[in-house]
């Protein structure tokens, strides 16, 4: 753990022993992180540039997507992590089009969270995929990954495309490993990369 | 006089004729014994006989069962009593065409003499698209109230995952924090003390809002109060729409007339029945004959093994309700009153837990087979109301 260098991420997140814990936690990993309860305490801030920001969805006043919106907007670039406590994979896809690295769901395992934090400040979140090829994808694995990264659930996927919910799972676990995405963000992302318009399919 | 009277009554005559002939409604005259004297054109286009057909014919033959065979003693109930259930009141009744088709109309009966003979005149309205316009607006009704009910329940399944979620991600960060404090060279104890009391008081805050969910979804004790549970089982019905006789779905009763009063809160009884039944409707979606048995009885001393395995359900007053659809899996007659246990493509799991929620909280039982003869059967039992000296005698020593 001490191999990591000292580095500030900052972390907006509304409720305080969330908040606390996420505090606690990083800096067990090393991390030098200083908190914020709100979006606008957060934007009016100055302070150290961090090199990476924890980004809780649901905040208070002004939510996470639009301090995502208004970070990108005045033209920082530090890499963002959206947190979020339940799991709205449309959310987690809507936060990747608005150009969030990465997608956390509450609970998370902290050595997930401190990989993939490490993941968006190598920015290496973005290229290590970039070659995957659709093209490899059967017909019916890219219509499931369609319905997957439009945010819907193998339930509906399964009703959808008028199969079951055992096939559907087949189908999207043979997709990952195709595409070697090892996270629906990273799939998401991929997607979106090949041109597959997740807002096209959803709903 | 004698040739303005004859005009006159020629003029008269010739209006009823135009009348019976062109009225809408089936105009269609019976004696005192039944017997059909005239046949109208609109009873002609209505029930797909001639006149010639039926006149002298009981007019049963319109009627499907059981009218078919009570007509006779209706019309004897009547001409002895002198008791009017229709005359003048009018009533919906069921009509069979010539083809056996059944249809809903409206009767209207009126009653004169000729000389000493009595006659009776029915006055017959199709209303066979009235009743179908009807049935559907309640079933979009139904539908209406089915899918707000699920969007509430989705939307507190998703507040109460995100609550919960909330005091997990604080557990599992200070807890694995404490242990990377621990492991290190020089463990911080001040720190790692609090990080366990932090841990310990967002369990707490768990429990809290599982509490407070619980409390919202409960509303509360049920208000009990001793209650005829064939009234409850009749109430249900009226209130799941389902009860209409021309409706898709039939339900056939078997209630036991002489069981004690049972300890309940009715609305929350009626709550168990009306979702036991629209499991039932939705197990049988799409089959010809959909048919739903509902049944009470007091429970017995134990004869079966089943009824045994109820221990003290002795006594306890149990209601079945048993559709034709078919039947359960073996390992979900286990499972199926569990939360968030569904077959259904968008159901939620939730209807059945409610339901073993409920019955529990009466002190009742409730569970599920298959019966020997296809379909499945859900029994529960609900505790009788004592008599408050019984139970002071039941309890001396």
């Amino acid at each position: 753990m001490t191999e990591v260098p000292l580095k500030s991420l900052h972390v907006i997140e509304d409720d305080a022993a969330v908040r606390a814990s996420i505090v606690a936690v990083l800096e067990s990993w090393g991390f030098a992180v200083e908190a914020f309860t709100d979006g606008e305490s957060y934007l009016a801030a100055t302070g150290e540039r961090p090199v990476c920001i924890l980004l809780d969805v649901r905040l208070p006043g002004i939510d996470g997507l639009a301090v995502l919106n208004e970070l990108r907007r005045s033209g920082r670039q530090v890499p963002v992590i959206m947190i979020s406590a339940h799991g709205d994979v449309a959310l987690a896809v809507k936060a990747i089009q608005c150009g969030a690295q990465d997608f956390v769901e509450k609970p998370f395992d902290d050595a997930d969270l401190v990989n993939r934090i490490r993941a968006a400040i190598a920015h290496r979140a973005g290229e290590d995929y970039q070659a995957a090829n659709l093209d490899i994808l059967t017909k019916r694995e890219l219509q499931v990954m369609r319905e997957v990264v439009a945010g819907n659930a193998n339930k509906v996927i399964a009703y959808n495309l008028g199969i079951s919910q055992k096939t559907v799972e087949m189908h999207r676990a043979r997709v990952m490993k195709k595409t070697g995405a090892k996270s629906l963000s990273q799939l998401v992302r991929i997607a979106m990369r090949s041109g597959t318009d997740p807002a096209e399919v959803s709903r | 006089m004698a040739q303005a009277d004859d005009r006159d009554g020629a003029f008269r005559g010739a209006l009823l004729d135009v009348i019976v002939e062109t009225a809408p409604d089936a105009i269609i005259t019976i004696d005192a014994d039944g017997l059909i004297l005239s046949f109208s054109a609109a009873a002609e286009r209505m029930f797909g006989f001639t006149e010639p057909e039926v006149v002298g014919q009981n007019v049963r033959c319109l009627m499907p069962q059981p009218f078919h065979d009570q007509h006779d003693q209706y019309l004897q109930r009547y001409l002895e009593t002198g008791e009017k259930r229709v005359i003048g009141i009018g009533r919906e009744v069921r009509a069979q065409r010539k083809n056996g088709e059944i249809f809903v109309a409206e009767l209207a009966v009126g009653e004169f003499f000729e000389g000493d003979e009595r006659i009776f005149a029915g006055f017959l309205r199709d209303i066979t698209d009235r009743v179908e316009a009807q049935r559907k607006a309640e079933r979009l009704q139904r539908m209406l109230d089915r899918v707000s009910r699920i969007q509430l329940l989705g939307e507190m399944a998703t507040a109460l995952a995100h609550e919960i979620n909330q005091p997990l991600t604080a557990i599992s960060n200070f807890a694995r924090a404490a242990r990377h404090s621990f492991e290190s060279d020089a463990p911080d104890m001040a720190k790692c003390l609090s990080y366990l009391d932090q841990i310990a008081a967002e369990a707490q805050r768990t429990g809290e809002i599982v509490k407070r969910m619980r409390g919202l979804i409960d509303r509360g004790q049920p208000d009990c109060r001793p209650e005829n549970i064939n009234e409850i089982v009749r109430e249900a019905i009226q209130l799941s729409h389902t009860g209409a006789p021309y409706g898709g779905l039939v339900i056939e009763l078997n209630l036991a007339d002489d069981l004690p009063p049972v300890l309940v809160d009715r609305v929350q009884i009626q709550q168990v029945i009306v979702n036991l039944l629209r499991n039932a409707a939705e197990a049988m979606a799409g089959e010809d004959d959909q048919e739903v048995h509902i049944s009470t009885v007091q429970m017995q001393a134990p004869s079966t093994i089943k009824i045994r395995a109820l221990g003290n359900a002795n006594g306890q007053v149990c209601v079945t309700v048993a559709d034709g659809g078919g039947g359960l899996p073996n390992d979900l007659v286990e499972r199926m009153f569990e939360p968030f246990m569904t077959t259904k493509p968008t159901g939620l799991g939730i209807g059945l837990a409610v339901c073993r929620t409920i019955v529990q909280a009466h002190g009742g039982r409730i569970w599920a087979d298959n019966n020997p003869a296809g379909g499945a059967e859900i029994h529960f039992t609900l505790p009788i109301a004592r008599h408050p000296a019984e139970v002071g005698i039941a309890e001396a020593p």
